[in-house]
Formats: structure tokens, sequence, C-alpha cells
């Protein structure tokens, strides 16, 4: 095996440039480092000037996801030697601003995650239980898949409806916006229903699927959003039958 | 909602024209549009087909004839190759779509799959028997 791998690492900073650049860097290739480990050499011992985002080194915050020879890959789990000889090509995450380097702005998945308001919803009035809220097995089931979302973005990189239309709500906040409303315990289906059917909601996504293919937790957004699509037509289809309720 | 950084400030890196040239699943998914212009051009040499029979032998003959000029064919043909890849597209999407659950488990792609293909295959093996003659 070679004992070095070379690193193209894309560079913009809005102060000096305004223009993006790749810089290339020579990393010691160590047989269980991941991508992020070479991003962290250079930072430690080349070039501290390289931003990026990155917390638990595990796979789970989400935080260090980038574009890795083109396609979207969580940097901490992206072994070097997979990519041999190199170089490798690592830039930050497609259909976001990039704020510096690999970091993207992500202000508008935040923001589009608070719409669907990803949390545990009670009716005023709902009768609370006693203890503790009891599931079972099958109830847990229905949603366990949407809850191992990690808000790691890559989803939204990777479709490029959300690239042509910012305005699409997108994949994780579509799954995570399911992964509530089919949680036996909530109540507030019908307020993320009128969030998700809207134009820009669902109804926006064409089926390419590539968002299902880069999640790296298997959250399989791409189901979700259709799922939503039929949960939509069948409140239509109840609304147009029973103008009255009957909800 | 969390503070947005300024517009100016950032880099947005504009979608080239050949986005979808980049990854196989994008190129799928516009040859799979592309496909329905052909399933629209199938619909309507269907309707001027029937348009042609009920207006007696004369008009039906003259379609035939119309059909069997060679650019006629090497259209047709294109078009059968693009709507076979309209209908597997489809198939293909299918599992992509829904997966219902049995007992609480979602089923499997080849689950959801393998009847479509299975009443396909059926199908055209019946208007296949029927072309030849086989069946009445
Ligand atoms: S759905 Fe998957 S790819 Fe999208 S943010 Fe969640 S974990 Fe990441
Ligand atoms: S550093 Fe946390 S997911 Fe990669």
């Amino acid at each position: 095996m070679a004992d070095k791998i070379t690193l193209e690492v894309a560079r913009y900073s809005p102060e000096h440039d305004g223009e993006r650049r790749f810089d290339r860097y020579e990393v010691p290739l160590h047989e269980n480092w991941m991508v992020l480990d070479a991003l962290n050499y250079i930072k430690d011992h080349i070039d501290g000037s390289v931003t990026f985002r990155w917390s638990c080194r595990m796979g789970i915050c989400g935080s260090c996801g980038m574009l890795v020879n083109g396609y979207e890959r969580l940097t901490c789990e992206a072994l070097l030697a997979d990519y041999l000889p190199g170089p490798i090509r690592v830039e930050p995450l497609k259909n976001f601003p990039v704020v510096r380097d690999l970091v993207v702005d992500i202000s508008d998945f935040m923001g589009k995650l608070e719409r669907v308001k990803p949390w545990i919803i009670r009716q005023p009035g709902a009768v609370e239980p006693q203890r503790e809220f009891l599931q079972t097995p099958e109830q847990l089931e229905t949603y366990k898949q949407y809850s191992f979302c990690i808000n790691c973005m890559l989803c939204y990189s990777a479709c490029p409806v959300y690239g042509l239309d910012p305005h699409f709500i997108g994949p994780a906040a579509s799954a995570l916006a399911l992964r509530y409303s089919t949680d036996s315990r909530d109540q507030g289906s019908e307020e993320r229903l009128d969030v998700m059917a809207q134009n820009e909601g669902v109804w926006d996504c064409t089926v390419i699927g590539e968002c299902s293919v880069v999640c790296p937790k298997h959250v399989d957004p791409s189901l979700a959003i259709q799922e939503y699509k039929i949960s939509a037509t069948k409140a239509w289809f109840r609304n147009l039958l029973m103008p009255w309720g009957g909800k | 909602m969390a503070n947005a950084i300024p517009q100016s400030k950032t880099y947005r890196p504009s979608m080239p024209m050949t986005w979808w040239l980049e990854r196989w699943n994008y190129t799928w998914f516009i040859l799979r549009e592309l496909s329905s212009a052909f399933v629209a051009y199938w619909v309507v040499i269907t309707l001027l087909q029937i348009a042609a029979i009920s207006a007696g032998p004369v008009a039906y003959t003259n379609f035939r004839v119309w059909m069997s000029a060679p650019y006629m064919v090497a259209i047709n043909i294109i078009t059968f190759i693009f709507v076979i890849f309209h209908t597997l597209s489809w198939f293909r999407l299918v599992p992509q779509a829904m997966l219902p659950r049995i007992g609480g488990k979602r089923t499997s792609t080849t689950m959801t799959s393998a009847p479509m293909y299975a009443v396909w295959v059926v199908v055209s093996v019946i208007v296949g028997l029927f072309i030849m003659g086989i069946l009445p």
C-alpha cells in the first residue's frame, strides 16, 4: 500500500478571493484513517486555515458531510484507502451556500426542520397518561426507521429538485415529519400535513431517489415523501367527500 | 429560524446544465421523463389506428401502408424501446414509492416488484398468443 495520498480540498474565503479554488495536500496514508482524519492532519500539520465541521467522528452527529470525489459522504466514515491511488477531491455539500472552504450555511435546512415541528405534539385537553406512554413493538416499528435521521443533509445535497427549487421542503424534513406523525404518542399529524401537502411540500418531489441512495442511516427519505403524497391525497378526498368533518 | 449568513458573503455554485449526466440515477430520471413523450405518441398512433379501423377497410389499408413506410417503422421501433423503458422505470419506482407492511414489518423490494413483473410477463404472453393467432 502506498504510504501517502493527495487530497484536493475546495477552498473559498469570502474576504480574500470570492472565488473557489482547489488546494492540494499530501497526507500520510494510514490503514484506518478516514477522510476526516486526513483533513484534521492537514489542519494540524500543514495548513491551519482549512475550515470544516466535525464533532463525533463516529457517524452520529451528522456534521461532517461533504462531497468525496463528487459523492455525498460522512467524511468520518469514508475510508482513505478506498480512494487509492487518489487524489481525493473534497468539496462542500451541493445546493447550499458555502460559508468558507467546506462549511455550508445550513440555516435554510434548519428553517425547514422547524416548519415540520419535529417533536411530539399533544393537543390541548388531551388525556395524559399517569405514567410513561406505552408503545407496542409494532407502533415503534412504524416510525423507527425515520427516527434514525442524523440531520446530515447529504440527502439535500443529492437532490436536484432542491438544487433547482430551494423552496422544496426536501427529504430529511419530510422523513422527520413522518417520524413524528406516525408516532402513536403524537397528535400533530394534521398540522404537519398542512405544511407537507403544499406545492412546495412533497409534491415538488419527482422521485429521483438519490436522497435514499446517499443516506448513511438508511432512513429512505424518498419513501417518506411518497407516503406523504398518499396521506395528502387521502386527506384531500376525505375533505371532498366529507367537508363537514369526519377527519 | 436560525440566523442566516448574509448572502453576499457566501458562495453559491450554480447547477450546471449537464447536472443530469453526473449520476446514473439523474440520467435515469431524465430518460424516464423523456420516455413519457413516446408513450403519448403511442397513444396518438393507437387513436389514429382506431379511427382508421372505424372509417372502413380503405382507410385502414392506407393506415397500414403509412405504418410500413421505413421512417415510420424506425420511429415505432424507437418508441417501442422507450415504452419498454418507461414501463421498467415505473416498476423500478414502485418499491421506492411504497413498501406495504405485513405484520408491522415492511415488505422487501423484491416482494413488491415480483408480482408486477409476473403480471407483465403473463399479460405479454397472452397478447403474444393472440397476435400469433394461437388464441382465438
Ligand atoms: S435522511 Fe439520511 S441523508 Fe438525509 S439528513 Fe437524515 S440521515 Fe442524513
Ligand atoms: S463527525 Fe459526526 S457524523 Fe462524522
